[in-house]
């Protein structure tokens, strides 16, 4: 019983730091996206 | 170390491991939250938009480590004292920290002006802090079930135990600041895009 609740914090822990980590990967990827509109839009402009 | 080097407590047993899973992040956060403090009066002092995406960053930190001591503090909680939640007042004070820093991550998304959201969200991080500092002392102004470990002689529980907390506290401190400088980076490239969007349109 002591172990899956102690691996329930580990869980709880690492859990929260990856989900930090995914959390920060997809915003990276929502700004790749901008990216590419705001590059397309200053060519079309051109 | 947490799981293989600090021995089993004498009445916790295997749940003395927990402890360090939850007070390590619990001192981080108050810290990430001391940084959203000193972001947030340079802000206002030096009207420097960096100040504020460092603050908004450490704020976010301070809140996942925040709701990690407060889950990972139930666990502790059930194991201890036979139930997840009992309304002591470190808990009580913890959990309106997290509800007070959750609104001000709330305001700061909801407000679309750029001037607005950076002077009052800096407000707000100075106006929440005495909560930090009521939650760290509330052990020490109100009787409660959490035992007072920290002591100006030093860290009271066996030499191990102490040890495991301090490389813990390193460790997390570490995770928390890499995490801090990932954030920045994200908001600092976001923040430029977004003026470049505002300024070609």
């Amino acid at each position: 019983m002591q172990q899956v609740e102690l691996f329930i914090v580990a869980v709880i822990f690492w859990g929260g730091i990856f989900a930090f980590l995914v959390y920060l990967l997809l915003r990276m990827m929502g700004i790749e996206k901008q990216l590419k509109i705001v590059e397309g839009q200053i060519e079309g402009d051109q | 170390m947490t799981w293989i080097f600090a021995p089993p407590e004498a009445e916790l047993l295997e749940y003395i491991r927990i402890f360090f899973q939850h007070v390590a992040p619990a001192l981080v956060a108050y810290g990430a939250f001391g940084g959203t403090l000193i972001c947030g009066v340079m802000y206002l002092w030096k009207g420097d938009l960096k100040y504020d995406i460092l603050g908004a960053a450490s704020l976010k930190l301070g809140l996942l480590f925040t709701t990690i001591t407060l889950l990972t503090g139930m666990m502790w909680a059930d194991a201890a004292w036979g139930t997840p939640w009992n309304w002591d007042p470190r808990e009580t004070t913890t959990l309106i920290l997290w509800v007070a820093y959750a609104c001000i991550l709330a305001y700061r998304a909801s407000v679309s002006d750029r001037e607005s959201r950076a002077q009052f969200g800096s407000i707000f991080g100075i106006v929440a802090f005495p909560m930090v500092i009521l939650s760290y002392l509330s052990i020490r102004i109100w009787e409660t079930l959490h035992p007072i470990v920290i002591e100006p002689t030093g860290l009271q529980m066996e030499i191990e135990h102490g040890m495991t907390l301090i490389v813990s506290m390193i460790a997390v401190t570490m995770i928390a600041l890499i995490l801090i400088d990932l954030t920045y980076k994200v908001d600092s490239v976001q923040e430029k895009l977004m003026r470049i969007r505002m300024s070609w349109s």
